[in-house]
């Protein structure tokens, strides 16, 4: 509203009526403007407290919303860096880096839908021919050229099929393996390798190279999925231009057919040439030499332990042997030795008895017959009987008894002779002298 | 993420489903059925075990009319057979007709299957065509929706019993009604939401304005003059609704028109007697009505409409407006009608917004625009190119949004709302001041809700100034403006023959025009501006209609005075 107010007439405020006339009506319970209506006389906020509410709510809003910088911004290309793609015309357009074109030079295969469009309005923006002819005075004819390309590139990044082709055909994009026989770090170099050859995979990639605390399993894995490797990768790109006049159709059937074998030979060329990548890279992974060592020292261990047995129980059968014989030999030099001794024994005991035996005989006449000389003949023939009629224990009993005096002697010679004579071993009438 | 309520509009004819879809933005989506209509039918068709839904059950009306259900909405307004008019019986007698089914309860008899009939009580019918609209939207969204908001005609809001059948239909399809929106408001709500972003938003401008919503279905017509203050808080100021009025009134007309025609070629009659060359005449007015909305020329072509004779014809607008004359007309004067009754003038309509079916038709866009002064007032309508809401959807995008805020604000409940502050107190005079020449400035605006604010900022005023505020009222004046004589001009170049044609249309014109009258001095006050960058008038009236006016510096918002 702009209008000019009257200037002042009067000076001091005259009010007449500050109530205005009202009429009560229904408003319609609909639309964000009456909810904030009926907030205001719910809760009594005057106009300025619910502003401050809402400013508040919008705060808290644009927080929740707010984007900060688009991350995509710090993966673009500052400029085109590359001089030399200004001087590439625009039919020539294939032969130019298309991903370098667009600014996306980091990302290339890695740069999603999404970061194409973005990365082409930048571009667009800094080398639409209105612009750099502005800021060159019209003097840069060569970034027209530029700038084709430029909407060449998102044309074909942006048709799925297009920049598969066109993927398939970059080689900015291929990581180049180690060379063969240098130094290097398996897991650092090969890494790269696989990961950029897996843009090509048809199937996900989802076990990658690793390094050296990687699971068997996933190891295994890795090389399962790259031995298996279905590829998509197809050499459209590369296809000699096929003349769309329709004037002479066998010479455009002779170019397309050449493209065809040429594609299929560079398709057949790049599946070998990944086979031979997977079959060198296999073979140089410390892990998979490490896996065949450990696996032979496994094998030999197991070869091992299966010849435990047989040399327990090989061993086991020599100890016993040995137990046996040194058994036996104790035994035989045992049997040897009791077999002497009960010899010795023998004839110690033969010699005792004898000893006793002469000693029982002996012992009448040593002790005068005890006083009955004259029946010497007698006593000498009846302590012959008793001696005789004696066995081992009675014979010791008695020797032992005869070193006493004559009476003692007499007393044992006719208590064994009663002995005897009770046991029958002697007749009375031989030993009657001392009955 | 959709917000869990879904928008439904539910017409005699058609009805629509839209949902609002909540990610960094709100969008509102207006869902299609499987067979990709949004605008869907509301007709239900019963054959050999299976159930037509929408535009296929439409088409069973040529083969399979007593088992093709329509136009049932209306008869949700009575619980029993015999309270409803013999007039609106009518409508559906060409197809499967509304009978007794038993304890004078209106409902229909229909064959499901082959020798299989039932009978269906109108609630329950209701209850089926909701279950499609909920199919449809979960399909959509793979969403079970569970609480709608339901447009329906103002007149069904405040019939208890339209209300309590319309609750347990939508419980049949196991959803509950959060709220029933009338047609008009939910079609204005589409345009005065600030979370879509129309080109014709009504509140965008922060202006009060008085809108025309005129709703135009199929059997009737609603006109609805709203007062839409404060941004966008609507009241309802008057509401006509002409049950007799609406597409089917362009339809008939047609099919009477072609029926002539065919007739008189081919030496026949009674071609509307048979039921199902009825319908293929239907059908085809139907299409011929659509196409001659959007082209100058339509081919009509009918294979065997009756007794084995083929109707090819074509027909231009022209002729096509020439027989929808008189429905037009009488539309336009429904508008005229409202707005004369609301006590408004033409001059103060700010803005008409055309809604519904109906309102494709570019004869009816230009009877209305005809009553409007091009100059004051605005005509949103698709045929006008001014919006971006198809008609036949701005009535459930509209619901949806109402859908969408209900769930925002969980805070309060919707009945809280409505119980504190729908029956609020609206101002009877516009409230203005006097400007440097002494003519009234309006600053509120007749029939404003209380309480209201108003912040009127005045850059070029930065000297001294007395501040009058007077009540106002508008009054519609005439002048006479005389025609510029044209021969002044190119008198040299034309001819005579020119020159007296223009002479004689020399009339002067008469131009209507608003002016507004101060009537009572509320305050006089001298304010001392600081030589600042202009000042800041803020104008506020409480509920109990207590004015206060503040002045500030419009730079450091220093109070210079108040008056309170």
């Amino acid at each position: 509203m702009s209008f000019q107010l009257p200037s002042i007439s009067e000076d001091t405020v005259k009010v007449s009526n500050l109530k205005l006339s009202t009429h009560k009506r229904k408003v319609e319970p609909i639309g964000e403007h009456f909810i904030h209506h009926a907030q205001r006389a719910i809760r009594n906020h005057t106009f300025s407290e619910y502003d401050e509410i809402l400013a508040e709510k919008q705060r808290l809003y644009d927080l929740a919303n707010s984007k900060a910088v688009d991350p995509d911004e710090a993966l673009f290309d500052e400029k085109i860096e590359d001089e030399s793609m200004f001087s590439i015309e625009a039919k020539d357009w294939k032969t130019a880096d298309l991903y370098m074109a667009m600014g996306l030079s980091k990302l290339r295969y890695r740069a999603t839908a999404e970061q194409v469009i973005k990365a082409h309005r930048r571009q667009v923006l800094m080398y639409h021919p209105d612009k750099t002819s502005a800021a060159t005075n019209g003097a840069s004819l060569k970034q027209d050229s530029i700038f084709k390309i430029i909407q060449k590139a998102f044309e074909v990044l942006t048709n799925d099929n297009k920049r598969k082709q066109y993927d398939s055909c970059d080689p900015k994009s291929d990581v180049l393996p180690p060379k063969v026989g240098s130094k290097y770090d398996f897991y650092e170099s090969w890494a790269p390798v696989f990961d950029s050859e897996a843009r090509f995979s048809k199937k996900a990639y989802n076990v990658r190279l690793g390094d050296a605390s990687s699971a068997k399993e996933d190891v295994e894995k890795f090389y399962a999925f790259w031995n298996r490797f279905d590829s998509w990768r197809t050499f459209e790109f590369m296809d000699e231009d096929v003349p769309d006049d329709s004037s002479n159709r066998d010479h455009k059937r002779y170019i397309e057919k050449k493209n065809k074998a040429a594609r299929d030979k560079k398709k057949t060329q790049d599946n070998s040439r990944l086979a031979k990548l997977v079959e060198r890279a296999f073979s140089e992974d410390p892990r998979i030499k490490a896996y065949k060592e450990q696996e032979k020292k496994e094998k030999e261990q197991k070869k091992w332990e299966a010849g435990a047995a047989a040399r327990a129980a090989e061993e086991s059968k020599a100890k016993a042997e040995a137990d046996a014989k040194s058994k036996a030999e104790a035994e035989a030099n045992n049997a040897a030795a009791a077999k002497a001794n009960s010899k010795k024994a023998k004839e110690a005991a033969k010699s005792a008895k004898k000893k006793n035996k002469r000693s029982i005989r002996g012992s009448a006449k040593d002790q005068g017959y005890f006083g009955d000389a004259d029946k010497e003949a007698v006593i000498e023939e009846q302590v012959g009987n008793i001696v005789e009629a004696l066995n081992d224990e009675q014979l010791v009993d008695v020797a032992a008894k005869m070193a006493g005096d004559a009476a003692a002697v007499k007393a044992a010679l006719q208590e064994i002779a009663k002995t005897l004579a009770a046991d029958k071993a002697v007749a009375e009438a031989s030993v009657s002298y001392f009955l | 993420m959709f917000t869990p309520i879904l928008g439904v509009s539910f017409g005699n004819i058609s009805s629509s489903i839209a949902i609002v879809k909540q990610d960094k933005k709100s969008t509102l989506e207006v869902i299609a059925n499987q067979d990709g209509e949004r605008s869907i039918n509301s007709a239900l068709s019963y054959k050999q075990g299976n159930e037509y839904h929408g535009g296929q059950a439409i088409q069973q009306l040529i083969r399979n009319s007593k088992n093709t259900i329509i136009n049932f909405r209306d008869f949700l307004q009575y619980d029993k057979f015999s309270a409803i008019p013999a007039e609106l019986l009518k409508r559906c007698e060409d197809a499967c007709p509304l009978i007794d089914i038993g304890a004078d309860k209106p409902g229909f008899e229909y064959e499901i299957d082959t020798d299989l009939v039932v009978k269906k009580s109108v609630v329950e019918v209701a209850g089926n065509h909701f279950k499609q609209l909920k199919l449809a939207a979960d399909d959509y969204t793979s969403f079970d929706f569970q609480k709608c908001i339901l447009t329906v005609p103002e007149f069904f809001i405040s019939n208890e019993i339209a209300v309590s059948n319309m609750k347990e239909a939508a419980k049949i399809a196991n959803m509950s009604i959060v709220q029933f929106l009338p047609e008009t408001s939910a079609g204005l709500v589409s345009l005065t939401d600030s979370k879509i972003s129309v080109e014709h938003n009504i509140g965008k401008d922060g202006k009060d304005k008085n809108v025309v919503v005129a709703d135009f279905g199929g059997y009737t017509s609603t006109v609805t003059v709203f007062a839409v203050r404060n941004n966008g808080i609507m009241t309802n100021l008057i509401s006509k609704t002409n049950h007799h009025l609406g597409g089917e009134n362009f339809d008939e007309a047609l099919m009477q028109a072609l029926a002539k025609e065919f007739e008189s070629k081919h030496k026949l009659t009674g071609t509307l007697d048979n039921i199902r060359s009825k319908h293929k005449l239907k059908k085809a007015a139907i299409i011929t009505k659509k196409t001659l909305s959007n082209v100058t020329n339509a081919v009509i072509g009918i294979d065997s409409l009756s007794q084995g004779m083929d109707f090819h014809t074509s027909l231009n607008r022209m002729k096509y407006e020439l027989t929808i004359m008189q429905p037009t007309g009488k539309m336009a004067a429904l508008v005229r009608d409202t707005v004369e009754e609301a006590g408004l003038d033409l001059l103060e309509i700010d803005t008409v917004v055309l809604t519904g079916g109906s309102s494709f038709t570019p004869k009816l866009n230009s009877a209305i625009s005809f009553l409007f002064d091009e100059d004051v007032t605005s005509i949103i309508s698709l045929v006008k190119g001014t919006e971006s809401q198809h008609p036949d959807e701005m009535i459930s995008a509209g619901a949806a949004l109402q859908a969408a805020l209900l769930h925002d604000d969980e805070t309060e409940q919707l009945d809280n709302l409505v119980q504190h502050a729908v029956d609020v107190p609206h101002l009877d005079k516009f409230i203005g001041v006097l400007n440097a020449n002494g003519d009234f400035e309006p600053i509120l605006n007749k029939n404003t809700p209380l309480p209201t604010r108003k912040i009127v900022k005045l850059y070029k005023q930065v000297s001294d100034f007395q501040l009058n505020v007077y009540t106002g009222a508008i009054q519609i004046k005439e002048r006479e403006e005389e025609v510029a004589p044209k021969e002044a001009r190119d008198a040299g170049e034309l001819d005579d023959d020119e020159s007296d044609w223009s002479d004689s249309d020399d009339e002067p014109e008469i131009i209507r025009y608003k002016a507004y009258n101060q009537e009572e001095l509320l305050f006089s006050a001298p304010i001392k501006s600081i030589g600042a960058k202009g000042v800041e008038l803020t104008f506020e009236v409480s509920k109990e209609g207590a004015l206060k006016v503040v002045a500030r510096d419009n730079i450091s918002k220093q109070v210079l005075s108040k008056i309170e």
